[in-house]
């Protein structure tokens, strides 16, 4: 259940810039999410939708936008899409491989007004 | 209008968790965070561990537990200071609260910290605390698939115990498969197999902890 403590720290920092921007409310959040941190979407928007009452953004709308996980091959530098956890480069099957891409929580935007 | 914002969330916890990382290099400790589903044997492995390192050795730990202190009343005995973090139902532990157990401890007198966290496997490995590494627990009773269910958490460990070994022939755990997965996810990662109640196959576990601690001091 780390999707609420997620949401909480979402929360946070959508209210901390819809406070700076003076903004009367939060009509949308637009939200970066790595597939590697396993998140559970039903289970994150359903905090989301807990966390939201009483505040700005009681009526905002999640949207959630999955990044596949990349890896790169430290060996030959061959960049790739991670699929079903086979953690080998498909050019040289060296397996010494960076994540380059998966483990993103990035607020990108809100909309509002 | 649409505002562009561009933050991580949980970055907090991770400016949090670099603050301790410098406190603990500046102290020479190290200190390794214990992750595992819920009775995989955290706990008894840590009684073990006391025990072999004895009195003098500057441990300490942090036992994360959600509601009681049983885990930290079994360590007590061993005379090592230990500090309590209940989460009140929390499934892991932060590094804000990681940051006010090390206010506990004198960390002169430390060498070696193990933190117990909180039975579960998702979340433990998404909050960094701090930590010098990882390490995780996994037991034989729980099906040999972890590793490939949870890599994020099998890739960042320094070391993997495989814990319950005697009851191996008990269970449906397929010992190949487990092995073919882990190596999969992670080629290198050094691997213990144990059964820590009976006390067996810890040496290797051990012998890795002493060259560790051994690369602190050279540092
Ligand atoms: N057969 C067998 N039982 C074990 C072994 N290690 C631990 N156990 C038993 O498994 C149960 C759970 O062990 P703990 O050490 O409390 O596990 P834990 O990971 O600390 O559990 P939580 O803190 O609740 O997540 C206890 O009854 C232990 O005696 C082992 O190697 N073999
Ligand atoms: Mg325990
Ligand atoms: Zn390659």
């Amino acid at each position: 259940m780390h999707e609420v403590a997620i949401v909480n720290d979402l929360f946070r920092i959508v209210l901390d810039v819809a406070e700076k921007e003076k903004l009367k409310k939060v009509d949308k959040v637009h939200f970066q999410l790595g597939k590697m941190m396993q998140v559970v979407p039903d289970l994150f928007k359903f905090a989301f939708d807990s966390a939201k009452a009483d505040t700005l953004a009681a009526e905002a709308e999640l949207e959630i936008e999955f990044l596949p996980v990349r890896m790169k091959c430290r060996q030959c530098g061959t960049e790739f899409e991670l699929k079903q956890q086979n953690f080998q480069c498909p050019d040289c099957q060296g397996m010494d491989l960076d994540m380059v891409q998966g483990r993103e929580l990035i607020v990108k935007s809100i909309e509002g007004e | 209008m649409e505002i562009k914002v561009m933050k991580r969330v949980l970055d907090r916890n991770q400016d949090k968790a670099e603050q301790i990382r410098a406190l603990l290099k500046e102290n020479h400790v190290r200190m390794y965070n214990l992750i595992s589903s819920p009775g995989a044997g955290k706990t008894t492995l840590l009684e073990q561990t006391c025990r072999h390192l004895g009195p003098d050795y500057g441990v300490g730990i942090i036992e994360g537990d959600v509601y009681t202190d049983r885990d930290a009343r079994r360590l007590q005995s061993y005379g090592f200071p230990i500090v309590l973090i209940n989460t009140e139902g929390g499934c892991h532990l932060d590094s804000n609260s990681i940051s006010g157990a090390l206010q506990e401890f004198n960390l002169q007198n430390l060498r070696l910290l193990f933190v117990e966290n909180v039975g579960n496997l998702v979340c433990p490995s998404h909050f960094d605390l701090g930590e010098t590494s990882k390490i995780a627990v996994v037991s034989t009773s729980e099906g040999d698939d972890k590793p490939i269910k949870y890599p994020m958490l099998f890739r960042d460990a320094r070391a993997v115990v495989l814990n319950k070994m005697d009851l191996l022939e008990y269970t449906d755990f397929d010992y190949n498969h487990f092995i073919s997965d882990l190596r999969q996810v992670n080629p290198t990662v050094p691997l213990f197999e144990t059964s820590s109640t009976k006390g067996q196959g810890l040496e290797g576990w051990f012998h890795w902890l002493e060259q560790e601690m051994k690369e602190q001091m050279n540092k």
